[in-house]
């Protein structure tokens, strides 16, 4: 953990410096500026070295007063400094100019009719310091959530078997052995770990001396409400009991999915599976005997690929009669048949390492990691608007009420600070809980299988009701994923703005 | 003038729209983190 703290402060470090250059072109910054910068700069990053160490060292306290100790001093450092900057700026414009940088003006002036610059803007220092504070706390959640404890999954487990014998025999994968120890054979539960759609499962395997599996015990999952509401409904589990240790554990073989939650039936079964299969090798010595996992590409991946290679391709989709063809394929295949939605927690869930695996995901690979792609390689955001169910649903819906209610323009005005700011709850939570389903409130997952949790019922009414009477209500001012995908294209525009235009074109 | 109204009308239905969904969702993230660190 400590490894990703020094990386995470070397990209600040490396950010801070490229934005002290840009400011030094913007304003010419004299000894004060430099050195209070300087100062808030190291005193923030050693308070983030100093609280993440402190965590990591089982000592959260000395964290907080690391934070308040060296962090707030610094950003009132930072603060006071930026703010001297830009009110000297305003207050002697040029005075502090050097004969060249004058000269270099009025060159560029005569030569390009630039526009002057701007004056220092109250309301724009205060929006930037929201967008810094908001991509720092972001940053922190992040560490914070990534160095939380994690369950203590041997308390459950002994919960759950009070009145037998429990013995811990592996750390990773944690076994417990039930009873006395044996040379062969024995009793065991298993505790393992599978990827599902929003997150990972941890369920515990229980394995009698007979080879067969006597008891599934899930013990957490990550994954959307809605998926995992109906696998738990379909008694998914009871499909397991008596299943010998060798037999393949794979879907669509000797397992049945459920339903509308196809990939969380995957990912329970890749927990179960590799449980059953560790004990059949290192504690029953078994020979394998199973098939490995095919790769998974039936008419399902086959579909998707389709649908998402056709989203490259506007021109065609947008024409009129290929675009209700379209549009219902959207809402058919990706909607209702796989209810495989891109989330938000689809895509916070790359950033905190939960990957499933490429043969039983396919699907999740081609629209989480193609969408995340298309964007990385092209600029463009492929998703949204073409592959997105909910847009076709939303479109469909304004088709029917024929109106279009013009919202307030200050609702439109703002709606992109709107999603940001809901992109930032949502992403915070995600951060701090490490459960991706936690921050994800759209409405995908429970409008094409119609579960829901909570206040998850209210919100997909509004959000088809404001979509009868509104163009996109719903991807205009609340998607999160489309706030995400927005703004991974604005932080490539960015990255891309700082790469020579002669080494864009091409040109050694 | 009829026509003036009825766009009125539905800039604050959509408002109120807008107003009730953001409020749903900032309250269903509550309900979700809170539940987490709960239970």
């Amino acid at each position: 953990m400590m490894d990703l703290t020094w990386y995470i402060l070397g990209l600040l470090t490396t950010a801070s410096v490229i934005y002290i250059l840009k400011l030094s072109k913007k304003y010419a910054l004299n000894w004060i500026a430099y050195t209070g910068y300087g100062t808030g700069v190291i005193l923030v990053l050693f308070s983030i070295a100093w609280s993440v160490g402190s965590v990591l060292e089982g000592v959260p306290r000395a964290g907080s007063m690391g934070m308040l100790l060296f962090g707030l001093p610094g950003v009132v450092f930072l603060t006071i400094t930026l703010r001297y900057v830009s009110e000297k700026l305003e207050k002697h414009a040029g005075v502090f100019k050097t004969v060249d940088a004058h000269l270099k003006d009025a060159h560029s002036s005569i030569q390009t009719k630039s526009k002057p610059k701007a004056p220092f803007n109250l309301r724009e220092s205060f929006s930037s310091a929201l967008r810094y504070g908001a991509y720092l706390s972001l940053l922190i959640a992040f560490v914070v959530g990534m160095n939380a404890d994690s369950k203590d999954y041997e308390s459950m487990i002994r919960t759950k078997f009070k009145d037998e014998k429990l013995t811990k025999i592996n750390d990773a994968p944690v076994v417990f052995e039930l009873g006395e120890k044996k040379a062969e054979g024995g009793e065991y539960i298993l505790i393992q770990e599978g990827q599902g759609y929003g997150g990972p499962f941890v369920i515990g395997v229980r394995i009698n001396d007979d080879a067969k599996v006597h008891a599934i015990v899930p013990l957490e999952h990550k994954e959307t409400p809605a998926f995992a509401k109906r696998v738990d409904e379909a008694k998914y589990g009871s499909q397991f009991i008596n299943k010998h240790i060798s037999d393949n554990f794979i879907v669509g073989d000797d397992i049945d999915a459920v339903s509308g939650a196809t990939i969380t039936t995957m990912a329970a079964t890749e927990a179960v599976r590799n449980g059953a299969h560790l004990a059949a090798v290192q504690y029953f010595k078994l020979e394998p005997s199973w098939i490995k996992v095919p790769w998974k590409i039936g008419i399902s991946e086959i579909l998707i690929l389709v649908i998402f290679i056709l989203a490259f391709f506007p021109k065609l989709i947008n024409k009129t009669p290929y675009k209700y063809i379209y549009m219902t394929a959207t809402v058919a295949i990706v909607g209702f048949y796989l209810n495989a939605s891109v989330s938000i927690s689809n895509i916070a869930a790359v950033f905190i390492g939960y990957f499933p695996s490429f043969q039983d995901h396919l699907i999740w690979w081609i629209l989480v990691a193609g969408s995340l792609l298309a964007i990385f390689f092209t600029g463009k955001n492929v998703y949204c608007n073409r592959v997105c169910p909910f847009y076709a649903i939303e479109f469909l819906l304004q088709k029917i009420s024929g109106s279009t209610f013009t919202p307030s323009p200050i609702i439109v005005k703002r709606a992109r600070t709107g999603i940001n700011f809901l992109l930032w709850l949502s992403l915070m939570t995600i951060f701090l809980t490490k459960h991706p389903a936690l921050g994800a409130f759209e409405p995908f997952a429970m409008m094409f299988s119609l579960e829901g949790l909570g206040i998850q019922w209210y919100i997909l009414p509004f959000a088809i009701i404001g979509s009868f009477f509104t163009s996109s209500f719903w991807c205009r001012f609340f998607c999160p994923v489309g706030g995400i995908f927005n703004n991974l294209i604005k932080l490539r525009k960015y990255i891309l703005s700082f790469v020579p235009k002669r080494v864009k074109k091409g040109v050694k | 003038m009829a026509k003036k109204e009825k766009s009125i009308w539905g800039e604050r239905l959509t408002t109120v729209l807008y107003v009730v969904m953001f409020i749903f969702v900032i309250s269903y993230l509550y309900q979700s983190f809170s539940s987490y660190f709960s239970g």
